[in-house]
């Protein structure tokens, strides 16, 4: 029996919890508004690698060097499109949002950090690692810079999956000059037997556990070790200082998808979001949604054993793309689970040369999403914009992580989205 | 040069059987394959073994030989059989005149059958439609393609055959009457090699015909498309057919953890790369949901299809499924035989009348003993340290003869009793032993032999594990590598990818591709 509770009224709600809701959340709260924010399981942005791929240093340090705006531009596509069409000046946006973010996550114990050398986009070809604007600090330049020359120990943990190390040291063969990459499997006590999740595995490392690795890592013949992630948000800060200073060497992790990193970073963005005032609310489903013409009025949350209806002055959708769960599929067709928006996609329909009429349709489900206006008004089955619902990140067409842009993109768009949104509220 | 006895050209079923068969009389000799083993049709199969009740009405002499045949391989490589029997059963819409022609030709075959009501039927198997009229149960059984030939090939190594892979047939020296010499040529390499075989058998299946041309020598050969469906978990207890004359999608046999429906036939003009396409699928899934109505809720897991050489007397369905044993001195090339046709569950008597005409051409009177010495025998359970006794019978169903090998790099590696393919509980130390097997070059290769990621993910994390295990020995591109084995897994998966599973194939690829940077071929045929 569900237990119904007393309806509630909000300036705006977000659905989804992922980095773009969770962003547009925090935009809307700094600025007073009282803002909702409900999510149904685990996020795209928790399995993610945690790293930034277009908000990069380039645009953070604009200060000290100009940014290629015709670069960014052609990467983030659809994004020149809505800028130019927008009353909203790109260089502005990038730089409110990034400081915002960096703000957000520092106050949180994340830190950007610089480190997209050379070194690391061989190796974000090669294997597990990432070239990344977002890592704790201790990963910082200085250490990394010495192993353009030298050589490197992967170091991969017995039951703990994250790090292949005989498989990063053969993605790496051939592509990284100069560096002699050796990989290492070593069993740890404190890791039991048997295989365990990064979550597991971080909690063994939550306070100290770091003897056995410290000596391990002491005892391996190169300087520099990479190590897969094993901290969580709340010690890795500590983790990682006593492996670098105890061991003497420049330790550092090689961050991987459905790992620690996206965790971090999902936690950091909820404990940033919840710091600007919002309302919080996980595992809960949006079941209904109800739209009186083009406004969006108010919304049925469900958790299995209560419900509640919300109305708000202003919505956003930042549900996640098709993987996430944010978009439903007929067959090879992706629809809008709350049959309510506009679902389609920038690519061509028909088949690109050389590719099956099949490839188009891998393509699609890709690429689709919901269709938004260049202010990210999301809209009516009829093809007009909404007043006050709109759309931000990967749920949106054309902007699937293989074929769209990345985490910057979330944030970019949720920043949009929430700009507009308030103005309803 | 090397001289060798015997040449068997061909790396399927009979190939191995052939193999097998000579060294066992104690022939020298050399197998090529020029892919990987079960590269044809013994690949592309839906594992059956015969009773021979299926081509009793039509094809008597075929069912009398599957008949045979069925009971010496329970006998002789009872590891690779799962004998769970087999039913047919007929629907409303099917010929009422069939049973009786059913019965009576099985009698006069020799396949064994005893007649069921639809009650006892439906009791043997509960999934069975409650639409079906008549039923027979008969003795088939389910049987691991793979399995069988690799087991051959083991058997005939030890026996002192030389037996390698990704060798190609690049010409034959034909000199008066008669090939003397051989050039080949590795696939990956392109290392060249020759060899001076006193007689060559033809096993290329449907490449047959083109290879008998390199020897200057005309054999006509039928090439014939069949399509399956993997479909997940196991549907039913036995295997499944319809009672009516062959045709497309009349048959369901429980392989490992999944159900395989089979088969459809179309000719081709010749052979190449065969791909399942969409309607195919359509076809088979709407026929056999007709006898099995809860296979349209399991989930389809993967399409694949086979090529295989027909007796060139009529094509299709109507063709035979016999065996002709061809040998070509008429054609003047006196130490070439040809072996066409046929079907996986006769493959063992097709090798040994192919290796009667290759001793006779070698003037030896040696005669087979396939039919008594068995390919690995049933020592039961071993006692097994810790978790390794619970996958002792796994191990020994899927590799047979080659069981202990795998069961001492399972016990002596590191991490070698960890779980790295969890729909097929593959473990580690059986990926790592044939990793480090001179015959694997490729992840193809290994999940042939492993079955790493051929359940229901097709293919996930343990692709990656068993990169890793590959990576390390070969001279090969790692990437490349990865590329394409999951553009071939892609290719049994587009046709079959609909709804939440195209979602769960997207977010695989999105930590696959994305992880790697890798491009995915998403062609097909």
């Amino acid at each position: 029996m569900l237990r119904e509770l007393p309806p509630i009224k909000v300036d705006a709600l977000v659905i989804g919890h992922g980095a773009s809701g969770l962003m547009a959340a925090s935009a809307l709260a700094s600025q007073n508004n009282n803002v909702l924010v409900v999510g149904k399981g685990a996020t795209a942005t928790s399995m993610s690698t945690g790293c930034i791929s277009y908000i990069r240093k380039d645009i953070l340090r604009q200060e000290r060097g100009a940014i290629d705006l015709e670069a960014l531009a052609r990467s983030v596509h659809p994004f020149n499109d809505i800028m130019e069409r927008g009353s909203l000046a790109l260089e502005e946006v990038l730089l409110q949002v990034s400081s915002f973010f960096q703000r957000s996550l520092s106050d949180q114990g994340l830190e950007m950090t610089d480190d997209a050398f050379h070194f690391f986009d061989m190796l974000t070809n090669a294997g597990t690692m990432y070239s990344c604007s977002i890592a704790p600090s201790f990963t910082a330049s200085g250490r990394l810079d010495r192993l353009r020359e030298g050589s490197l120990a992967l170091l991969g943990i017995e039951g703990h999956r994250d790090l292949d190390p005989r498989l990063v040291a053969a993605m790496c063969a051939g592509h990284v000059d100069g560096v002699r990459v050796r990989p290492y499997w070593r069993k740890l006590d404190c890791m039991g037997h048997g295989g365990m999740t990064a979550t597991e595995a971080a909690a063994r490392f939550k306070n100290g556990g770091t003897q056995e690795l410290i000596k391990t890592i002491s005892d391996l013949e190169e300087d520099s070790v990479a190590i897969p992630p094993l901290f969580g948000l709340q010690s890795v800060h500590k983790g990682m200082s006593e492996l670098c200073s105890e061991s003497e060497k420049n330790v550092f992790e090689l961050v991987t998808p459905m790992s620690l990193p996206g965790l971090r970073l999902q936690d950091a963005m909820e404990r940033s979001a919840v710091g600007h005032g919002c309302h919080l609310m996980k595992n809960h489903l949006v079941t209904r949604l109800e739209v009186k013409r083009e406004r969006a009025v108010s919304a049925l949350i469900e958790t299995p054993t209560r419900r509640q209806a919300v109305s708000f002055n202003s919505l956003i959708l930042a549900t996640g793309d098709l993987v996430g769960g944010g978009l439903a599929l007929a067959g090879r067709e992706v629809v809008d689970p709350f049959s309510t928006f506009k679902v389609g996609w920038f690519g061509k329909t028909e088949p690109l040369p050389g590719q099956t009429r099949y490839d188009a349709a891998m393509r699609q489900v890709v690429e689709a999403g919901y269709l938004v206006t260049h202010e990210m008004r999301l809209m009516t089955k009829e093809g007009r914009p909404f007043e006050n619902a709109f759309g931000a990140g990967s749920t949106l067409a054309s902007f699937s992580f293989p074929t769209g842009v990345g985490l910057g993109g979330e944030l970019l768009t949720a920043w949009i989205a929430a700009e507009y949104a308030k103005e309803g509220s | 040069m090397a001289r060798v006895e015997a040449l068997v050209i061909g790396g399927g079923a009979t190939g191995a059987g052939v193999a097998r068969d000579l060294a066992l009389r104690g022939v020298e000799v050399l197998l090529l394959e020029r892919g990987d083993f079960c590269n044809g049709a013994s690949g592309g199969n839906h594992g059956m073994l015969h009773s021979g009740a299926r081509y009793a009405v039509k094809d008597p002499g075929s069912a009398a030989d599957c008949a045979s045949e069925s009971r010496v391989l329970r006998r002789i490589a009872p590891y690779c059989i799962e004998d769970c029997g087999g039913v047919f059963v007929s629907l409303p819409e099917d010929d009422p005149t069939y049973p009786d022609r059913f019965e009576r030709a099985c009698k006069s075959t020799g396949v064994v059958y005893s007649p069921l009501t639809v009650q006892e039927a439906r009791g043997i198997e509960p999934e069975l439609s409650p639409e079906i009229r008549s039923a027979f149960s008969v003795n088939d059984a389910s049987l691991d393609p793979f399995a069988l030939v690799l087991g051959n090939m083991e058997s005939a190594r030890d026996a002192g055959a030389k037996v390698l892979n990704y060798k190609s047939i690049q010409s034959f020296k034909v000199g008066r009457g008669s090939i003397d010499e051989v050039i080949f040529r590795d696939a990956v390499t392109g290392e060249a090699d020759k060899v001076k075989p006193e007689v060559v058998v033809n096993a290329a299946g449907a490449w047959a015909g083109e290879l008998a041309a390199m020897a200057r020598v005309k054999l006509e050969v039928q090439v014939d498309k069949g399509t399956m469906v993997v479909i997940d978990g196991r549907h039913t207890r036995g295997l499944v057919n319809r009672l009516r004359s062959p045709t497309n999608g009349d048959i369901v046999v429980p392989n490992h953890s999944s159900t395989i429906i089979g088969t459809t036939s179309a000719p081709m003009s010749r052979p190449g790369p065969a791909c399942a396409t969409k309607e195919d699928v359509q076809e088979l899934s709407q026929q056999a949901t007709r006898i099995c109505p809860s296979l349209a809720k399991g989930r389809a897991v993967r399409a694949y299809a086979g090529i295989r050489a027909l007796s060139p007397a009529a094509t299709g369905r109507d063709a035979s499924r016999g065996y002709q044993v061809v040998e070509h001195s008429r054609q003047g090339v006196d130490n070439l035989v040809s072996i066409l046709g046929g079907k996986l569950t006769t493959y063992r008597l097709m090798a040994e009348k192919t290796a009667d005409l290759a001793c006779l051409t070698l003037g030896s009177t040696r005669s087979g003993r396939t039919a008594q010495a068995p390919l690995c025998e049933d020592e039961g359970e071993p006692h097994l340290e810790g978790s390794l006794q619970m996958y002792s019978r796994r191990i020994w169903r899927k590799y047979g003869p080659g069981r202990e090998k795998v069961l001492a790099a399972c016990a002596q590696r590191s991490r070698g009793t960890e779980v790295v393919c969890s729909c097929e509980q593959v473990l580690l130390g059986e990926l790592e032993h044939f990793a480090a097997h001179p015959d694997v070059r490729t992840l193809s290769d290994l999940t042939r032999r492993t079955r790493a990621g051929m359940g229901y993910c097709q293919s996930g994390m343990c692709a990656l594990q068993a990169l890793s295990s590959l990576a390390s020995r070969t001279e090969q591109d790692p990437k490349r590598m990865l590329e394409e084995f999951l553009s071939e897994r892609w290719k049994g998966l587009s046709p079959v990818l609909e709804g939440d599973q195209l979602r769960q194939e997207v977010l695989k690829r999105y930590l696959l591709t994305g992880t790697y940077h890798l491009s995915i071929r998403e062609g097909g045929c």
